[in-house]
């Protein structure tokens, strides 16, 4: 009954070890405010410096699309332009998305899903950019003008 | 000596039983309100509070099995084959990490936190990468990142209260 496994006894063990500003005494916890705080802005901003990497990254390498391609279950069932205003209804897989291109985005506007992801995903416009509705199995993606390839099936896992 | 070591274990165990139920909760109800923020994805991670007090309370081992057993039940209980794929991704990557700057001992619990919240939205930006078999969605690691980070500082104060409330003996045993 008392015996602790090998592992947990270790773990606890080093857990003494390690600094934890939760209860320190007043003075190490001092000290720990004065040399910690000083990494833990520099990991911080690190993680931030890498997010707006990201971001200028993403913004770098999507240009404007051109198309808007629908894909159902993996399949490409419609493909429309971008710059032409429109408003249509996809059929998925047990049920429909209100789909409305308009001043070069394409967005979700209405679905009958239980999730309404793709609603909330908002406006596409840049290549790559994708609202997908897994309930329904549809994919709407804004592809490049250059000629699409379309021999890459997506795999969906419900 | 031997009755000491056994009323530790005793306490340890019921406060690991208390914490994963907690964790359960939190998923449980986090799940009831997906919808309260702007993107897919985007969650506040309540239960990493729980993770976090696991981790500075109980030790590497006990948060990640409690996040373990979280994610299994959860997915058993109320998700699917999917949902079970992303948060295990997530949640695993995110306590890795977590668990890894907490033992060098050099930073705070917030800090760790954040580090936590952004590997959980790396992590699950990788699944969905790796389930739908398309590199697409990578640009929606900028918005992710963010998100993380932000989650991340919030459950990190808030743990970091928490913690300093929270005897540091009580799920250890000994005396409080």
């Amino acid at each position: 009954m008392h015996i602790m496994p090998d592992t947990e006894r270790n773990a606890s063990k080093s857990e003494k070890k390690v600094i934890d500003s939760g209860s320190l005494p007043p003075d190490k916890e001092r000290r720990l405010c004065a040399a910690g705080i000083k990494r833990d802005i520099i990991l911080i901003g690190a993680l931030i410096a890498t997010g707006l990497l990201i971001v200028l990254a993403v913004w770098l390498f999507s240009g404007k699309g051109q198309i808007v391609e629908v894909r159902v279950d993996g399949r490409v069932t419609a493909r429309y332009s971008l710059s032409q205003d429109m408003t249509v209804r996809l059929n998925g897989e047990g049920g429909s998305n209100l789909l409305v291109i308009s001043g070069g985005e394409a967005f979700v506007q209405d679905a009958d899903c239980p999730d309404k992801l793709c609603v909330k995903t908002g406006r596409i416009s840049r290549q790559g950019q994708s609202v997908i509705c897994l309930p329904h199995r549809l994919v709407v993606e804004i592809k490049g003008d250059a000629p699409v390839k379309t021999d890459d099936i997506d795999v969906f896992v419900k | 000596m031997k009755e000491k070591r056994r009323s530790a274990l005793i306490r340890k165990t019921a406060a690991f039983g208390v914490l994963t139920a907690l964790a359960l909760i939190f998923s449980y109800v986090e799940a009831q309100v997906p919808a309260f923020f702007a993107f897919p994805g985007m969650k506040l991670g309540l239960t990493n509070i729980v993770v976090l007090i696991a981790l500075y309370r109980m030790g590497n081992v006990s948060a990640m099995t409690i996040n373990l057993l979280r994610i299994v039940l959860v997915s058993i209980l109320f998700g699917s084959f999917s949902s079970f794929v992303y948060s295990m991704a997530g949640g695993m990557l995110s306590t890795a990490v977590m668990m890894l700057l907490k033992m060098t001992g050099k930073f705070r619990p917030v800090t760790v936190s954040i580090a936590g919240g952004v590997s959980h939205n790396i992590g699950q930006i990788i699944a969905a990468m790796i389930v739908m078999s398309t590199s697409g969605i990578v640009w929606y690691l900028s918005v992710l990142w963010f998100t993380g980070l932000l989650s991340g500082a919030l459950i990190g104060v808030l743990g970091s209260i928490i913690l300093s409330r929270l005897p540091e003996k009580l799920f250890m045993g000994g005396k409080i």
